[in-house]
């Protein structure tokens, strides 16, 4: 009965010691940071790309509403990211505040647009009017790269951010764009 | 009796003291003569107050009439200072319209200055408000 009661109060004991999870602000710094891309950096990019894209001469000189395929980012680094998080966000943007301005087209789900349409043609599905497919314009294409040193207790990581607007039927590139950052710091922390 | 006076005014001095020091911010950034008055750029912690000026402010509209603002920021501390800069763009009323831009980290070198610039992704965008923060681990 004792020692059930021991047990008991350091079970007790050890759930109170147990920190809940937390919302905290994505911009904020953390405390689990190492050297390569938080979610800031990402929020800040992608954020920057599209403000910045907006304004490309090569969009604000186009006639008519360009047509965009963004394609997935290339990661070059030696960290585990997922690379869509940069074309969802920069997407999402580009949605939601150029609308009649920029056209984005999705190319993932590719496949499913013409099963869909070949279903329609056939009969097999009804429609409201058929289209051709919409073509691109041009492409956005970005790319993470990225230069690292280490000692056996440090660690130092040089990361640079680029997207291109290629013109898709000159392949002129017409629009680009770098974010870089560095950090410095200690090991231990692992991105997946 | 005699005693208590120059007890009870010791602790109100270091009462006004402490609460002399104590920050009540946001508070506006300073800002070097030239520029005039940066009511519209903010610290919101007292080192960021202490150790950021605003050197330069421009803004103006890009070519598809959006707002943009660009500023130099100087650290006038003598080590690198990581600061947030956020800005957040107003309409002409003063309106917050959603469009806010994700804190951006920036290192202000050693005694030296650096560019930071916004662009409102909307052509409503009239006004802004800048927040600078320095860097804490929560």
């Amino acid at each position: 009965m004792h020692r059930t009661a021991i047990l008991a109060l350091l079970l007790v004991g050890c759930a109170a010691k147990t920190k809940k999870a937390t919302y905290v602000d994505p911009d904020a710094v953390g405390q689990v940071e190492g050297t390569g891309l938080e979610a800031r950096d990402i929020r800040a990019v992608s954020s920057q790309m599209a403000r910045e894209l907006l304004g490309s001469p090569m969009l604000a000189s186009f006639e008519g509403v360009p047509r965009v395929a963004v394609t997935p980012v290339k990661n070059r680094t030696r960290f585990l990211i997922d690379q869509e998080i940069f074309t969802t966000l920069i997407t999402d943007t580009l949605v939601q505040n150029a609308a009649g301005k920029v056209a984005i087209l999705d190319r993932s789900i590719v496949e499913q647009i013409m099963a869909e349409r070949e279903m329609k043609r056939e009969g097999t599905a009804d429609h409201a009017g058929l289209k051709a497919l919409a073509g691109a314009d041009y492409f956005l294409s970005g790319e993470v790269r990225g230069l690292s040193a280490s000692t056996d207790k440090a660690q130092s990581d040089y990361v640079v951010i680029r997207f291109q607007l290629t013109d898709a039927e000159t392949g002129i590139v017409g629009w680009s764009n770098s974010y870089e950052m560095k950090k410095e710091g200690s090991w231990g922390v692992l991105y997946q | 009796m005699g005693r208590a006076l120059p007890v009870k005014a010791a602790l109100l001095m270091a009462g006004l003291l402490i609460g002399g020091c104590s920050w009540r911010g946001p508070q506006p950034l300073e800002a070097w003569k030239a520029v005039g008055s940066s009511d519209d750029i903010v610290a919101l912690d007292e080192a960021a107050h202490r150790l950021v000026a605003v050197q330069t402010k421009a803004q103006d509209r890009t070519a598809d009439g959006r707002l943009r603002l660009r500023l130099e920021l100087a650290n006038l501390s003598d080590k690198d200072l990581p600061v947030q800069v956020q800005t957040r763009f107003r309409d002409a009323s003063g309106a917050v319209i959603g469009d806010d831009t994700p804190a951006e980290m920036v290192v202000l070198p050693a005694q030296g200055s650096k560019a930071y610039q916004a662009i409102s992704l909307r052509t409503d965008a009239a006004a802004y408000t800048v927040s600078v923060n320095t860097v804490q681990k929560r």
